[in-house]
Order: C-alpha cells, then structure tokens, then sequence
C-alpha cells in the first residue's frame, strides 16, 4: 500500500520494505496471541517498541510533512510528559492520525503516521528495540507511554 | 492576441534592461539558434529573457510560462537526469521548497535553514559561489526557518545582482558572478530589515537554545544590560540586535521582487495555528533602491491609526493593541512593469480560527493589493475574505495575463487562493472581470466572535475545490448509503461556504461539536501549487486539492486567547501558567470529531467524487473550465463495510497539490510532496495543454516539493525540480540525450 508514498526513492527500496513488513507481520501472530492471556505483561515505551530502522524513515516524514509547523520542543519535554506520559499508545496515535498534520489533518497513511509515532518515540529518549511498531489498535492499546528513568528532558533530538 | 505582438509591445518598458546585457543576450541567442529560429525572440518578455526563468514565477507576471519547446509530447519520457545537486550538503532543511532562477547562463538558489544564497552551473551542477550570513539569536528564534522559496535577480550593464533575504530578516545584494556581497549596498551589502519598521533595534537574548515552538512560544527577548554569551549552554545575549521580541516575531520566507530598480519585499510571522500573545508584529511591504539599499518606501498591511482601512479594526489598529499582529504578505509576488503596479496577495490576521479579539473585516488581510512600485501608494485592492477565521492566507503571486472577454482585450489579473475561487480583475483598476457578490454567510455560534455576514463569492470562474457541505454534495449510491452519509453530516455544522467553526464541547446552542471545513487550511491552493498560465492561448492551469474536514475550537488556558484550535501551549516557555488545578483533559480532542477520519464511512468519503482538486484548466477569456485532471491519476476505491456490499465504487483523485508550469507544447507537472498515487513511482507528468490528456511521464527519484522552472543553456533545454527534506534535500536537473 503506501509505506513508500514519500519516502522511499526507489521501487528497490519498497520490495525491501515490503518484505519488512511481511515479516513484521509474521513476528506479531505469535505476541498478538500470547497477549490474549491474562498473565500477559503490559509492555511500554521504554521496552523497545520501534525499529531504528522505523524511526529513521518516520524522521524522513517527518521533515517532509511535519516539521513546517513542529520543532522538536512542541513534542518533547514539558508538552510529552504532560500530555501522553501514563496513556496507551494507542491515544497518541490516535490524535496524531486524526489530528495531524492541522492542515490536512488523516493525509497520511496509517504506516507513515507508525513511523512518525516511532520518531517521536526516539525523540523522547525511548529505546529501538528489534520489533517494528504497527499501526494495529491491539498492539497500540497494549503499550504504556512512560519515559526513561534516565531522561530528564525528555528530549533527543538531532539538530 | 499572438505572443509577438504582446511581446512587442513590452519591449519599450523593458528594453533599459536588456540591452545592458550583451552576455545575457548572446547566450540567449545561443540557445534560441537550437529551439527556434525566431530571431525577434531576443527580448524581454514581461521582464524575462525568453528561454530564461528570471523570477520565482517565471517572469513578472508570474505565468511559470517558457515558449521553449525542443522538450515535447514525442520526447518527454526519454528526459534523463543531468546531474543533482545536494542542498543538504549545505545543512539540513524543512522540505525544499525552492523554485531556482536562470539567468545570464548561471542558475541562483537557496538552500539550508540558513537559507545559503550559491550559483550552479546549469550543464554540470558544480556549485559556483555560496553565501551565508550569521545571524545568531535572529536565526535561531526566526518563524521561518527554512530555506525559502528562492531569490531575486537583476543587471543593468554588466552589473548584475542577487538578492537574498534571510530568516533573520536582513537583505544581501549579491554580485551574481562571484556572490561576493555589493559594498554599494545598505551595509556592507546587507540592509538589516528590522530596521525601518519605526521600531527601536535593542540587544537580543535567549533563555534556551531551541527554535521558535509554535507559533510563538519559547522567543527571544530584549537583553538586559550588560547581559552575556555563555558559549557552554547556549543562552544570554549574542550581541546581536532586533525589534524587540515583547512586540512580536517578523521573518521572510518568499524571495522579494525587482521592478525597474525597485526591490519589494514582504515579510512573514508567525504560524497563526496556536499562538500564546494576542498581540503581534504586523505585515510590512517595502520599497528598497536595489543600487543603495536605501528604503524608499512602506506599506502597512494593518493600517495605523489614520489610514485608509484603520477603521475596519474595531478595537484599534496600532501596534501593541489587543488583537493586532500579521496580515503578512508572506507569498511571492507578481508585477506589471508596464503599469508599474506590483500586485501582493496578503495573509490573514492573528490566529487562524478565532477573532473575537479583532472585530471588522480586518484589512488588508486576506486582500490582493495593487500598490505604485515607485511610491509604495495603494493603486487599488480587494478584499477576498472578510475577518478570517479560516486561516485562508493569500497564497501564491497572482497571474497576470491579458486576454480576449466579449471581443475586448483585457489586461486582468488572477488569483488562486486556498479558499478555492480564482478571483479575477482588471489589473489596472481592480474591477472584478465578473462580478464578484457579497453573500450572505452563516453566523458564528462561539462566544465572542462576531464573523462577517457576508463574504465575497466569485460569480465565474466555478470553483476548483469542494466547498463547504451540503446535503446535495454526499453520496448516495443507496438510500441506506445516502442515509448513514447525511447521518454523519449532521454532526458538524454544515452550509455551502465560509463554515465558522463550533465549540468541541458543544456548549453553543446547536449543540455541534464540530463545523465541516472545506477547503481546509492548506487550501485549495497553498504555497505548493498554484496556477500557470499560457500567454498565447489565455489558459490558466490552477493545480489544488480538495479536502474535507472538521474544524473546532476550545479554550487553551495557556495561552491570551478567548478560544485556539485544539491545544494547549501549557509547560512551553513564554506560554501563561495554567489555572490552579487544571490537568490536560484525559479525552483528547479525536473520537468523532477527530477532524482526519470523521468524514469516511468503511474508509470511503462520504462526497461525492467530482473534478475538483488535481488540476483545472480555465479558459480566461471566457471564465469556464476546460478540463480537469486528477494529480497523477485516480485511487481504486474499496471498503468491506456491508453499506457497500453490491455497490461498484467510483475511484478517488489522488491527493496533493500538483506543481504546474507550462510551456510551448505542454503543461509539466509534479505530484508535490504529498501527491500522487500511492505505490507508484514519483514522476514529472505532462500534459496536452489543449485536452489534459497525459502525453508523457518519467520517473523522478523523489517527489517534487516545489513548483519546477525551465531554461535553455548552450542549446539544450532543462527542467530544474526540488525534491526532499531534512539533508535528503536536492535539485535535479532533466534534460533530453545528447544527440
């Protein structure tokens, strides 16, 4: 669909990301049953939720599509963890994807709006890990924002 | 009218200009040799070198028209890339959105948030001068920080120049063979543009070492006395000078347009999205002597007590009073130098989707304004929206064009805006071609606003996007479709136009939470499209995009506002201490009236699909549409909700503003950096100009951001694109094969 619709330069690139997000998708079956039983721990943020692969292309759309109206500061500090620190990953997305971007607010499609949310993420200090974050409500819903212990800022931005 | 005569006839006014430039006029000749072999074609056509591209628009008139035709339908898909040059080598950027010139053999561009100022060889690529200026605090709490649009360009003798406005707000004159700044020049060839505004410079400092947060949270403020750097964190005072931030932000994001020897220049303020202050700096446009630097004149866009139009202010004009600020004429510009009128399509006032803090119409917001480019004088204006509370800007330089009406030739001008209409007038009077009425519009429900009761609505040309929501505009494949799709409509105001928005708590006496917003704040047209037009024929091309969403307001107890879009500035620095015990609501403003998803049903829109957005051609010489295409192509359409079961959907246009420029055989488009099909391949397209129908395509490594130019240098004739953001930034030249 339309992972590449900005940010990739090359059909090479999207066969790439297309088998990334088959095998993405293959990862999930086995958690996404798993987090059916009761017993199941509640993961967050601080756990590795994104690719740095994800963060790294949602920076790409980002800059393309976000950034003429956001610095880095509207969304990181003081404004994250008074917003979304506590809440289900999903809520943040959730406002993003329908909210933003404020002129076109739902342009985007749900794989770009991920890797803008997997931006963010890094933004705010938290880790990649090895699992590609998916726009799937249940695993959303099934994440906790919380900082890490060592950000103070909250901020980790490259400028 | 034919091309050579109108061509004749700019001749006088212009000649001083291009007679001066021998070396201008043998590489023009040069080239011509290759494209056609009209020798009279060695001219200035409305001050452009035909075969060159000499302004951000193309010409002064901004028809992003070239009569170069060696490109054409039979060869545009074997088009191969030249070279490409990385802006980001440069630094990083916003997406890159400049449009380069061409003149006198050597390409002119910006690049960087700094907004570098460099010359590029148009055969090679090889970068030829660059520029840049260090201006501290000026840059880094600048609204626009970005690298701009481009720059402006100007020779007389040998003499020719580069001029480059900064974010900072200073001007460079730069020599254009060496980018060497013009010692003759304001100081040291840089005029400080904060200055001449009537406001005292004082020392700047910063308490943090980011950006600007929108729209003006986190700024600079005045030093205190004896106030240092401290190198290590980043914060103090820098030495450098500026108005002071307490009254409000100013920057530049266009390039400034030369008439004769008159530089004109604008200015750009802060995003109106979410702003803290209640006050701000207004829109300026200047005069400047491009030889000295000296300003010759200023135009206020909100006038002074005193001045035509104070009165459309109803609680004051004067800078620093409640509810003053913007109406920034931020857009590029377009020029008759026959008339001597420089037409400016002005911004909106302070905050996009509520005035209650600034009753009356609120001029020259929202207005296209015709001044004298000697003196600065208001030769006429029109106002298209009274009292925005739409954040519809003025946002592109209008389309001068002359053309046959009623077998009279008419010189008009045309506007495309982001509220979708063409407004159309006679360029030297303002007289509307077709009339243009004041309608009645529908009341704001939300405490403290007092909208306008009417809004000028063009009688011709149609309009080019969705317009509000009426029951007639949903779908209604069934009955059960069209009973779920007015179902969902009814729960955000509807009307044909000019929607004011509602309280997200539903607290007026409708009760919506929401107004349906058509076109949205990104236009219609914004900044990324706009329209070209064909001299010869009087086509214009408007490329646009049509959207439907919601739009609401709330109270933002961070910031001065009575009412802000959804958000609040609350723990930004400069942003108002929040009430005692206040806590942001656990509900986010998203559910329903989640503006992105709250027009679809099972992923399908609840309009009707119509040719509006893409691209609409017009027939300016009578005022009706010609053809329309969709940017890029048509979306299969499909959803597995059971409203649909049975039901062949029609597909979608795909979405974006489409990046148009014409030429002698063709319209050549890019899909714009949100545009196109998904899936498919970015490619520069192009179309019969008579028909719409494609008649060629190539692929592009990277989506255009910006409206593309076209020249011709030693024979060989290249199409110049922007593409990409951050340091993916670039230029990338096409031309045809050697032979």
């Amino acid at each position: 669909m339309s992972f590449c619709r900005l940010i990739c330069p090359s059909k090479l690139v999207m066969v790439r990301t297309a088998r990334l997000l088959a095998a993405a998708a293959t990862l999930y079956a086995l958690p996404a049953v798993l987090g059916a039983q009761p017993t199941a721990r509640q993961r967050s943020t601080v756990d590795g939720v994104f690719t740095a692969a994800q963060a790294t292309r949602g920076a790409d759309v980002y800059n393309m599509l976000c950034q003429s109206c956001h610095s880095a500061e509207s969304h990181t500090g003081a404004p994250f963890r008074n917003n979304w620190v506590g809440k289900p990953l999903a809520e943040l997305f959730g406002y993003i994807s329908s909210e933003m971007p404020k002129t076109e607010p739902g342009s985007l499609s749900p794989e770009e709006y991920t890797l803008v949310l997997a931006y963010i993420l890094k933004m705010n200090g938290m880790p990649a890990g090895r699992r590609a974050l998916s726009a799937a409500a249940s695993q959303l819903d099934s994440i906790r924002i919380e900082l890490p212990k060592s950000t103070t800022s909250g901020a980790n931005v490259e400028r | 009218m034919a091309a050579s005569m109108r061509t004749k006839l700019n001749v006088a006014s212009a000649i001083t200009c291009a007679l001066g430039v021998a070396g201008a006029i043998w590489w023009h000749a040069q080239s011509l040799v290759a494209a056609t072999p009209a020798p009279e074609a060695v001219v200035l056509e409305r001050g452009n070198v035909a075969g060159e591209w000499r302004y951000w628009g193309g010409d002064a008139w901004s028809t992003r028209y070239s009569p170069l035709d060696q490109i054409n339908a039979q060869n545009f898909d074997s088009l191969e890339t030249a070279w490409q040059w990385p802006a980001g080598a440069f630094g990083a950027d916003e997406y890159y959105r400049t449009t380069p010139l061409y003149a006198n053999g050597r390409l002119f561009t910006v690049a960087s948030t700094r907004r570098v100022a460099t010359a590029v060889d148009p055969e090679t690529g090889e970068t030829l001068w660059m520029w840049r200026l260090d201006e501290g605090i000026r840059w880094q709490k600048a609204p626009r920080q970005f690298a701009g649009r481009g720059v402006a360009y100007w020779n007389e003798g040998t003499e020719e120049r580069v001029i480059v406005i900064t974010p900072g707000y200073h001007m460079a004159s730069l020599d254009a063979k060496t980018g060497v700044p013009d010692p003759k020049f304001g100081r040291n060839g840089v005029v400080d543009l904060m200055d001449g505004l009537g406001f005292p410079l004082v020392p700047l400092a910063v308490d943090d070492s980011g950006p600007l947060i929108i729209s003006d949270a986190a700024p600079a403020r005045k030093a205190k006395p004896g106030e240092t750097w401290d190198p290590v964190k980043k914060i103090g005072a820098d030495g450098t000078v500026g108005i002071d931030p307490a009254l409000g932000q100013i920057a530049n994001s266009s390039p400034a347009i030369i008439v004769g020897d008159v530089i004109i220049v604008g200015s750009s303020s802060i995003h109106g999205y979410y702003p803290i202050r209640v006050r701000n700096l207004p829109g300026y446009v200047r005069g400047f002597d491009v030889k000295t630097g000296k300003q010759l004149w200023k135009f206020n866009l909100v006038p002074e007590p005193g001045e035509f139009g104070a009165d459309t202010w109803k609680k004051g004009s004067k800078v620093g009073d409640e509810g003053v600020g913007k109406n920034d004429a931020w857009a590029t510009y377009s020029a008759d130098p026959e008339l001597g009128l420089v037409y400016i399509p002005v911004g909106m006032p302070l905050m996009d989707e509520y005035g209650g803090h600034r009753p009356g119409d609120n001029l020259f917001g929202n207005s296209l304004l015709a001044l004298d480019v000697k003196t600065g004088q208001r030769k006429w204006h029109f106002q298209m929206v009274h009292h925005d509370i739409w954040d519809y800007d003025t946002p592109m330089a209008p389309n001068l064009m002359d053309v046959t009406i009623d077998g009279r030739v008419r010189k008009i001008v045309a506007q495309s805006t982001k509220q979708g209409w063409l407004y159309v007038f006679d360029r030297a009077t303002g007289v509307p071609i077709w009339p243009i009425e004041e309608k009645p519009v529908l009341k704001s429900e939300v405490p403290g606003e007092e909208s306008a009761p009417t809004q000028p609505i063009p009688t011709k040309p149609a309009p080019y996007v969705q317009q509000g929501l009426e029951e007639e505009d949903l779908i209604d494949y069934t009955p059960a479709i069209k009973d779920s799709a007015l179902k969902m409509a009814k729960r955000c105001r509807m009307g044909p136009y000019y929607i004011p928005a509602s309280l997200s708590d539903g607290s007026t006496p409708s009760g919506l939470r929401c107004s349906w917003y058509a076109p949205g704040a990104a236009g219609g047209v914004n900044i990324d499209g706009g329209a070209s037009i064909d001299p010869e024929t009087g086509m214009l091309y408007v490329a646009s995009q049509s959207t439907l969403s919601t739009i609401a307001l709330q109270k933002d107890p961070c910031s001065e506002f009575r009412y802000s879009s959804p958000r609040d500035n609350c723990g930004l620095i400069g942003a108002l201490e929040p009430p005692p015990g206040y806590t942001p609501p656990t509900q986010r403003p998203g559910g329903f009236a989640g503006r992105g998803g709250a027009s679809q049903i099972g992923g399908v829109s609840i309009l009707k699909p119509r040719e509006l957005g893409g691209v609409t051609a017009y027939n300016m010489n009578t005022g009706d549409k010609a053809w329309w295409i969709p940017n890029g192509g048509f979306i299969p359409t499909t959803s597995r909700d059971p409203l649909f079961a049975g039901v062949t959907l029609p597909p979608r246009s795909s979405a974006g503003q489409a990046q148009v420029i014409t030429t002698k055989t063709l319209v050549i488009y890019g899909t714009g950096r949100s545009g196109g099909v998904p899936g498919q391949a970015p490619q520069l397209f192009a179309v019969d100009k008579a028909t719409g129908k494609q008649v060629g395509a190539v692929e592009i490594a990277a989506k255009t951001t910006a409206v593309p130019m076209t020249f011709m240098h030693k024979g060989r004739q290249y199409i110049v694109f922007a593409s990409g953001a951050g340091t993916g930034a670039a230029l990338t030249a096409l031309r045809l094969p050697a032979k």
